[in-house]
């Protein structure tokens, strides 16, 4: 077994329940399942896409694998520790293994920090990096993601949506981490901006080996990523497997009307289709 | 906008140049900032310079010229004890300018921890702070402050301090009411998945964000230590005779409004001066820090 094919992330049965209503007494009398024993793997160098429709538990799932919330039930595993055991220290000492980039560029960048603060913040904080050395090895997380060294002292405001998510990527590069969670990284970029984004997601993979956990609602989008895909409904993972038969032979009902949903221009591949969407009853579809 | 928002990209390089000069330059660049910044520094050199320029010892009092108008060997004239008022306006500017730093700087030592505390966690220390903050609004303030001169005895830095105390709920409001809303910023998430402290958190991604409200109400409540200070004075629980202040002065001129009343126009129009300066700094400041804000 190569070591490039070793399982970098492994979430067991994870479950997060939310408190809706509470009584006068504070007590809970209304809970929402947001995620229920959901499981994966992710493998070094790989893709995992996580796909569901809004509100199916993938973006609390991303937030539970970081770390970000704690799961009710289930453990998260990464690079071989279990982050849902440690203590906080030690939690914050290890996630730089793994970083997340977020969906909405404009909100993710601290608007009060200039680039260099903001993709230097990992190397501070993990390495103890600042001054004229940080700004140099910012530089060149910057020329990685496709930005210069010029662009150091601005604010993210100067940007547009595509380069602040190039920053938010640099900032993740910059931890040195084995995995990035990308939280529908692309879903609020324009679409040519998204390609760029996506083939530069893709190019880091190549030269790093760095394996993603890929969120997203769009399939479209997760075709040209992924290597696995796992699909979430109402909280639990419906269907997952390798990218290529998911796409081609989905099993259950709803994925296929999730793959149905997905705009096809080619006429020859809409009629092709057709013939797929017409098992699933129309009124499991979904928007 | 006063000025052009960033149309042209500064090219920096070198080493990293500390958000401090980018904040100064903007607020260098304000004209109404800048004057009063200016005032401001002049009535600083004042303070620390009065025995050079007054022109007489403020407390020399000299009963055949009580009352006398402006001019002749008094540029402002005298009061009713004969006293230089142009000597007592320049040694006066030390505790004016001084009374309400102490007293903005107690309310925001308390409140700004507080205000962050509460806005950052919430539930149960956010309802505790949140009433004791209650609380301290609903004792009127001057009961406040004789409260505590009774205490330790009439000064000015009691006065101001028990002035700053009666402030901190006000700037715990405004902080905890920031805080609050910067929390839930995916900014502060993606900066705690980086493997930040929760005190790394709030001092430098919090903080900074809350900074804008903050030095406004900072900067209304000056103009608000410059009132109490004057206020407090009048009934004798904050400056002691004879020493001066712009409020003391004030109220000594009201007093013979009647007879002299010419006596309170250069401390009423001072602490007016005083007071916009403040205002207008503080708007500037905000300006300055507020190019960086994220426009939605």
């Amino acid at each position: 077994m190569s070591t490039a094919r070793e399982v970098v992330l492994r979430a067991t049965g994870l479950t997060k329940r939310f408190t809706t209503r509470r009584n006068v007494l504070g007590r809970a009398v209304e809970r929402l399942t947001a995620v229920e024993d959901v499981s994966f793997e992710l493998r070094a160098g790989k893709t995992l896409a996580l796909v569901g429709e809004s509100g199916s538990g993938k973006s609390t799932t991303a937030r539970l694998v970081t770390a970000l919330e704690k799961p009710d039930a289930g453990t998260v595993e990464v690079c071989g520790t279990e982050w849902t055991a440690l203590g906080r220290s030690a939690l914050r000492r290890e996630r730089r293994r793994m970083q997340m980039v977020f969906q909405d560029p404009y909100a993710s960048l601290d608007p009060t920090k200039m680039v260099v603060h903001t993709v230097g913040e990992p190397l501070l904080v993990h390495e103890g990096v600042r001054g004229q050395e940080r700004d140099r090895r910012v530089a060149d997380l910057l020329e990685r993601v496709g930005l210069s060294a010029r662009h150091l002292h601005r604010y993210p405001y100067e940007f547009s949506g595509g380069q602040r998510q190039r920053i938010a990527i640099a900032r993740a590069l910059a931890a040195g981490p084995d995995i990035i969670v990308a939280d529908e990284a692309v879903s609020a970029l324009d679409v040519s901006t998204q390609a760029q984004v996506l083939n530069l997601l893709l190019d880091l993979q190549r030269d790093s080996g760095l394996a993603f956990l890929f969120i997203s609602h769009d399939l479209g989008v997760v075709r040209q990523v992924a290597d696995h895909v796992a699909v979430m409904h109402r909280g639990r993972l419906v269907e997952s497997g390798p990218a290529d038969e998911i796409y081609e032979s989905p099993r259950e009902a709803y994925t296929k009307s999730l793959l149905a949903a997905v705009p096809e221009v080619s006429p020859s591949r809409r009629r092709e289709r057709a013939g797929l969407v017409t098992e699933s009853s129309t009124g499991e579809v979904v928007g | 906008m006063t000025t052009a928002t960033a149309a042209e990209p500064e090219l920096v390089s070198g080493p990293t140049a500390g958000p401090f000069r980018r904040f100064t330059r903007r607020l260098v660049r304000q004209p109404l900032a800048f004057g009063s910044l200016l005032v401001i520094v002049l009535l600083v050199i004042t303070a620390l310079a009065a025995p050079l320029l007054a022109p007489m010892d403020p407390n020399a009092t000299d009963l055949v010229a009580r009352n006398q108008p402006p001019g002749g060997g008094h540029l402002l004239g005298t009061d009713d004890l004969g006293r230089d008022l142009l000597s007592r306006l320049i040694y006066g500017t030390r505790i004016t300018l001084m009374a309400p730093l102490i007293a903005v700087g107690v309310g925001a030592l308390i409140g700004v921890p507080a205000g962050l505390i509460a806005g950052f966690w919430g539930r149960t220390p956010d309802w505790l702070l949140s009433r004791l903050a209650d609380a301290m609004l609903s004792l009127p303030s001057l009961v406040l402050a004789m409260a505590i001169v009774a205490a330790r005895g009439p000064s000015t830095v009691n006065a101001m301090t028990a002035v700053g105390l009666a402030f901190s709920p006000r700037i715990f409001r405004v902080v905890r009411g920031a805080t609050m809303s910067v929390r839930h910023e995916v900014f502060i998430d993606a900066s705690r998945a980086i493997g930040c402290t929760t005190k790394r958190l709030i001092a430098v991604h919090v903080l900074p964000n809350v900074a804008a409200p903050l030095i406004v109400q900072a900067t209304v409540l000056l103009g608000f230590g410059v009132l109490a200070e004057a206020g407090l004075s009048f009934l004798g629980v904050g400056v002691q005779p004879p020493e001066a202040s712009w409020g003391v002065l004030l109220r000594r001129g009201f007093d013979n409004l009647y007879m002299a009343p010419f006596q309170s126009i250069p401390s009423g129009l001072a602490i007016t001066v005083l007071i916009l300066a403040f205002q207008f700094l503080g708007d500037g400041m905000r300006d300055s820090l507020g190019k960086e804000l994220r426009r939605a």
